[in-house]
């Protein structure tokens, strides 16, 4: 089952964790750069190990902020890229961009790798 | 402790810089010629498009990625081509300058054969959430500044009393990657009285 992320409710947690303590001193002790968890604190999507990382200072699971996606579309199907783009991304980009491998590979080949 | 880059792999460097001249050479130029990332795209059958090329792509996808703020947060993505070969998106909104350093950082993910990211549900996570490839995203970085500007071909121009300025426009590289390459190959101290 497809999934997505509440990345306001994610940014929410990490915010009123972080309180009145300093973003770069707060980022160095999760482990991440404090560029990284300034863009989450406000509503960007995080890389999967950012993320991981997150939860864990949290002290919650992934699954806390993933949703079932009613708009999940099946077969799921498999696609490999390179991407190279920011580390954390506005939502709207990182789909926008998961649409256009999807789009793409449907053009430039015949049957999808995988799935 | 936020986590440090990874180093690159021992002999990658030297692999590195003999890969920019074993290229080169191929297509015919000397070691300090510039090197068009198109040029390179042959060698490796890679079809470079830019999204609108995408036929099916919706306006407003399109528009998020090359309209608004979206255009800043990607600079290029790769997928396989069947049967062969590579398709290369690239965001055509950036300055010419870091165009060629997009491109050729894809093209150096592939000359260094790094396995593509599968872009499916990982962990009960959403499939848009990506993996960052670290060690390899040195790998292309480092070799990516290679094929722009290897060290013959900055040793070549600081000799010929060339600026740094005039380095970027030969070369087809932005300032900082001209500032970036030539003090990480230590032609800076080689060569201390042509640095401006």
């Amino acid at each position: 089952m497809d999934k997505l992320l509440d990345t306001q409710k994610l940014a929410d947690m990490v915010k009123s964790k972080r309180g009145k303590t300093g973003l770069r001193t707060v980022a160095e002790e999760i482990g991440v750069s404090h560029s990284t968890l300034s863009r989450i604190e406000q509503g960007n999507l995080p890389d999967v190990e950012t993320f991981i990382i997150l939860c864990r200072w949290l002290n919650v699971s992934t699954e806390y902020f993933t949703n079932d996606n009613p708009q999940e579309k099946t077969p799921q199907e498999q696609f490999l890229a390179h991407l190279r783009a920011d580390r954390t991304l506005p939502e709207s980009t990182a789909l926008a961009l998961m649409e256009m491998i999807k789009i793409s590979y449907a053009q430039f080949n015949s049957t999808p790798h995988g799935s | 402790m936020a986590a440090s880059k990874p180093e690159l792999r021992w002999g990658f460097k030297t692999w590195a810089d003999n890969k920019s001249l074993e290229l080169r050479s191929r297509l015919g130029l000397a070691p300090y010629s510039p090197l068009k990332a198109a040029d390179l795209c042959k060698i490796f059958e890679v079809h470079l498009i830019t999204p609108e090329n995408i036929t099916l792509l919706s306006g407003d996808c399109l528009k998020t990625l090359c309209a608004d703020k979206g255009k800043e947060h990607w600079s290029a993505v790769t997928i396989p081509k069947s049967p062969t070969g590579y398709v290369v998106i690239h965001n055509h909104s950036h300055s010419l300058a870091r165009q060629e350093s997009n491109i050729m950082h894809e093209l150096a993910h592939i000359i260094c054969g790094h396995d593509m990211q599968s872009i499916h549900n990982k962990e009960g996570l959403p499939p848009y959430m990506r993996e960052f490839p670290t060690a390899q995203e040195e790998e292309a970085k480092w070799l990516g500044g290679c094929l722009q500007l290897p060290r013959e071909a900055l040793v070549w121009a600081l000799q010929q009393g060339m600026e740094q300025a005039e380095i970027a426009s030969y070369y087809l590289a932005s300032a900082q990657m001209v500032r970036l390459r030539i003090n990480m190959t230590g032609v800076s101290k080689q060569l201390k009285q042509y640095s401006k």
